[in-house]
């Protein structure tokens, strides 16, 4: 018994070497001065730590604006998402309607489609409606995601249809059901939507490659990667700014870590 | 009579179109920004559209599907695709539901090795294509320091295209595996304990447990991380372009990668549209196969 | 009632305020990408522009690699830029997009004119590129190569036989010999360099499939087999990034890596690139070009234009980064890069004009750059199935396919 023990223990560190490692040498790497760096004989830590990277990173570029940017949209879609795909997932939960295994069909198929391959028709629609090379249009567009429909619709199946028969008998108006019932009642799944939803707008790359064209608007990753498409294998800059980009994520993950999982578990759950 | 009929009426047909209103802002943002961006791809798949078309194109009919029956280079970054979903799903599959079994056994300060085993979901994929392009790196990486520490010899990471290539499966699956993780630790959760007790009476050691047990429990998780992984695998794009350019000599180019360069490097949109035609057409064979599999094991 | 009025005041205001800055544009957008200095330079000269204008240009710098399709989506979102850098290779694509610059500025002053279909000048010469070949005197020095000069051309065996001996540093600091860039543009000079155009009538009949092509082409695929030219290029293709980085003998690119290698830890210089029968580089040039917009806009460009033809600019840009000049008549002084210029330019005046001719018959077809980049990634591919006949036929193949006819 004792030795079962003992070796679950020692894959689960073994694991978190594997995972952890990575992105620890990678935090470590954006202290290292250049020589460092490009030297067939890496340390795992610096030998001298430095800042020069940062400063350098934030030299070339508006990096304090592209986190903005990121921070702007990334905020903003997500009070977006959480009020339409709760309404939705409310639709798909609580009422039985024509079309409505149509409908779900349509939102899971939209899954499949990857938009780098749409990129050109997407860009025209951006452009149509005036939202190219706005923020908007990496606010709006990404803020309807299926995941996040199927993931209320989950947890609002879970609330009892007596809550809600007994508000309509009083007379209460759908729009005040769902406001005064369904959102506090919802507090969870929002919470985990929310979040999900912060991070996925946090690290979209492809709708900001769509939409935008002018660098004052361009968010982290998207300079991020082109930072990598310029510098080639001057890795010092890009280790500094991905480090930089994945703090944001982090703070977010270690206050939220259940929800996170939390919400993974339950859009799992049952199909 | 008739005043409270019109309004039980008007109750029963607002009552009808209340969801339709619920649904409508997400459904007017898939109808306006997917619907109909895929529906004028499937137009420009018919059209001899270019990035400099800045007009209307022609139509040429079917002229891009038949050029693509004899194009090389897409018929590989297809095939290269089907064999990294054909590779990665199991991988993946196996990876994920291994850390969650792990996850599952009674051991000490299980929230915290489950937020480091998830931690790398929540990195973007560009910066996952970074960190393990500098770990491989052939002349500053760590991977070889490592190995060259042991008295090996460095590898030739990205100039060799099956190293190049198995580096791009295991960035996926060391950057997937939490997420799936979760989804099997929720389905290994909800089994009945009542069911490993009762087999453990009958004499069942561990390996039958999983087996007859756990194993058929998990249908649904199962169903559902195969779907979701290989619709992942074929949209695969940032990760590899980051982790290695589709390089060498396009040993790892995958079919987005390809419909991207077609378009916007070689400029032609309906090529590169028909591609994308062609691709989803196969992706939805393969997840509808993969469907209609399980429904079948489920009636048994 | 006072929340209408309220919101129609602010909605009065926006419309007025838009309006005005409609009239008189005071700020235009450039878009620009760098291999050196160039924006560093362009810069300085805009906030000049400024301060004797007061009109303001923004430049915005977008990798190389996505320029074309930045410069595509803008024009099709209808946010086209007001001036952007471009190459030949733009100045063709975008064509129609393009303003005329006729009686903008002096062309009888200029070289590398660019015209459009009703035979309008559409563009400012900035510069002229040339190919040429990089060396790490470092390396050279402490392996005995014997370097070209510019009265003794080497041939290209024996630049082989000279760079080969850096083969003995493969242990030690040498990765290997030298490397080119990823482009293909950068191969093509070979072709002249043997006696070859490309076209024998454009675009009917070409000298691709002849022996001396098939010679040119397998020497080159030789040099990637036996590792004379490095395997990284292809992984990073980013050769400029690795040659800084030291440990190769050679760079076969062009002068706009001139400023770029400006702070490299090695010493460097410019030497002659080999001859087959003769001498022979590739020119081409970057101009600055204005794209259709609003009226305000094109005007607005059109005068930085001609501020920017004048010599005392033209010349502190071309002499800023430093680069050769399209500017007839032009001094420039290029400083502590006098030598390597001084090669570029012999490179130039050794070129036969008729080589000059058929690449420019090259240059005019459209998606020609995509096409020869494939053909000479298939050069150094090592699992390579074809032969360099077949290459070259493939190669041709592609490029009759998109010519333009008659």
């Amino acid at each position: 018994m004792k030795k079962n023990i003992w070796t679950n223990y020692l894959i689960a560190a073994l694991l978190v070497v594997v995972f952890l490692v990575p992105v620890i040498y990678i935090l470590l790497s954006s202290f290292k001065p250049i020589n460092e760096l490009f030297t067939n004989t890496p340390a795992f830590f610096p030998r001298k730590w430095t800042f020069d990277n940062y400063r350098g990173a934030l030299a070339t570029g508006n990096f304090t604006k592209y986190i903005f940017n990121s921070f702007i949209v990334a905020i903003t879609s997500t009070f977006l998402a959480v009020i339409i795909n709760t309404m939705s997932g409310y639709a798909l939960a609580k009422f039985r309607f024509k079309g409505d295994t149509v409908i779900m069909i349509m939102i899971l198929s939209t899954i499949m489609l990857p938009l780098e391959i749409i990129m050109v028709p997407i860009f025209q629609v951006l452009k149509f409606f005036g939202l190219y090379n706005s923020l908007w249009a990496l606010i709006i567009p990404p803020a309807a995601t299926p995941t996040g429909i199927f993931l209320m619709r989950q947890y609002l199946l879970t609330i009892p249809d007596e809550i809600i028969q007994s508000a309509r008998i009083d007379g209460a108006s759908e729009w005040k059901i769902f406001t005064k019932i369904i959102l506090p009642n919802a507090k969870p799944a929002i919470a985990t939507l929310a979040i999900f939803s912060f991070m996925w707008r946090w690290n979209d790359y492809v709708w900001p490659l769509i939409a935008i064209s002018d660098p004052k608007k361009y968010t982290l990753q998207l300079a991020i990667a082109n930072l990598t498409g310029e510098f080639g294998t001057d890795y010092n800059s890009v280790l500094a700014i991905s480090a930089v980009s994945m703090i944001p994520m982090l703070i977010v993950f270690i206050i939220f870590q259940r929800q996170f999982v939390q919400g993974t578990m339950d859009s799992g759950m049952k199909g | 009579m008739s005043v409270k009929s019109q309004t039980y009426r008007s109750y029963l047909l607002k009552q009808k179109i209340v969801p339709y209103l619920f649904l409508t802002p997400n459904l007017i943002i898939f109808s306006i920004f997917i619907i109909l961006p895929a529906f004028i791809g499937i137009y420009y798949s018919f059209t001899n559209m270019s990035l400099f078309t800045f007009g209307t194109p022609d139509i040429i009919g079917f002229d891009n599907y038949r050029a693509l029956w004899s194009n090389e280079e897409f018929k590989a970054a297809l095939w290269n695709t089907i064999k990294l979903v054909l590779v990665t799903v199991p991988l993946m599959f196996a990876s994920s539901l291994l850390v969650a079994t792990l996850l599952v056994q009674p051991i000490k300060a299980k929230g915290f090795f489950r937020a480091i085993y998830y931690w790398p979901v929540m990195i973007s994929a560009i910066v996952v294509g970074i960190i393990w392009q500098w770990i491989l790196s052939q002349d500053f990486g760590l991977f070889n320091a490592i190995l060259t520490g042991l008295g090996f010899d460095p590898i030739r990471t990205f100039i060799n295209p099956t190293f190049a290539w198995w580096s791009v499966v295991f960035a996926i699956v060391w950057s997937r595996t939490g997420y799936y993780m979760i989804i099997f630790v929720g389905a290994l959760l909800s089994i009945p304990e009542t069911l490993y007790e009762a087999a453990e009476m009958d004499g069942a050691n561990k390996f039958q447990k999983f087996c007859f047990i756990t194993y058929p429990s998990l249908r649904a998780a199962r169903l559902m991380v195969f779907i979701l992984v290989t619709m992942e695998i074929f949209k695969i794009y940032p990760l590899v372009v980051t982790l290695t350019g589709g390089g060498p000599f396009d040993a790892t180019e995958f079919t987005v990668q390809h419909i991207y360069e077609t378009a916007f490097q070689r400029y032609n949109i309906g090529l590169a549209s028909a591609m994308s035609v062609v691709m989803l057409l196969i992706v939805t064979l393969f997840t509808g196969f993969n469907f209609f599999m399980s429904r079948r094991g489920e009636n048994k | 009632m006072k929340k209408v009025l309220g919101l129609a005041f602010v909605l009065m205001t926006m419309f007025i305020l838009v309006g005005c800055a409609e009239d008189e544009v005071k700020e235009l957008q450039m878009l620009w990408w760098s291999d050196g200095t160039e924006g560093t330079v362009m810069q300085t000269l805009l906030d000049q522009y400024f301060e004797e204008t007061g009109v303001t240009i923004e430049l915005v710098t977008v990798p190389y690699a996505d320029y074309e399709t930045r410069l595509a989506t803008m024009i099709s979102g209808g946010e086209a830029p007001a001036l952007a850098r471009v190459t030949e290779g733009h100045l063709n694509n975008f064509k129609a997009q393009i303003v005329g610059l006729d009686d903008v500025y002096d062309t009888e002053g200029f070289t590398n004119l660019f015209y459009n279909a009703d035979g309008d000048v559409i563009s400012l010469p900035m510069d002229i590129t040339a190919n040429g070949l990089f060396v790490n005197l470092d390396l050279t020095e402490k392996y005995n190569v014997n370097l070209p000069t510019l009265t003794d051309v080497w041939t290209w065996a024996e630049f082989e036989t000279e760079m080969s001996k850096l083969n003995a540093g493969l242990d030690d600091d040498v990765i290997a010999p030298g490397l080119f860039d990823h482009q293909g543009h950068r191969f093509m000079p070979l072709f002249y360099q043997h006696g070859i155009d490309l076209w024998d009538t454009p675009y009917t009949v070409s000298n691709l499939k002849s022996t001396q092509a098939v010679a040119v082409v397998q020497m080159m695929m030789d040099f990637y087999d036996e590792g004379f030219l490095g395997e990284q290029t292809y992984v990073t293709k980013n050769s400029a990034s690795l040659f800084r980085a030291g440990g190769y003998g050679f760079h076969m690119s062009g002068n706009w890596n001139v400023s770029g290698y400006q702070n490299l830890e090695f010493d460097w210089t410019v030497v002659p690139m080999p001859q087959g029968t003769e001498r022979a580089t590739i020119l081409g040039g970057k101009s600055l070009a204005a794209f259709q917009n609003e009226d305000g806009v094109v005007k607005a460009s059109k005068k930085f234009i001609e501020w920017m033809a004048e010599g005392e600019q033209h010349d502190a840009y071309t002499g800023g980064v430093p680069y050769l000049t399209p500017r007839l008549g032009a001094e420039v002084d290029y400083g502590t890069f006098a030598d390597q210029y001084e090669v570029f330019l012999s490179e130039i005046a050794a070129t036969d004009a008729e080589s000059v001719d058929d690449w420019l018959a090259q240059v005019m077809i459209p998606g020609m750059y995509p096409i020869i980049n494939t053909f000479v990634e298939n050069l150094a591919n090592p699992d390579r199935t074809k032969t360099a006949l077949e290459l070259l036929t493939d190669l041709e193949t592609a490029l009759k396919a998109v010519a333009p006819t008659a």
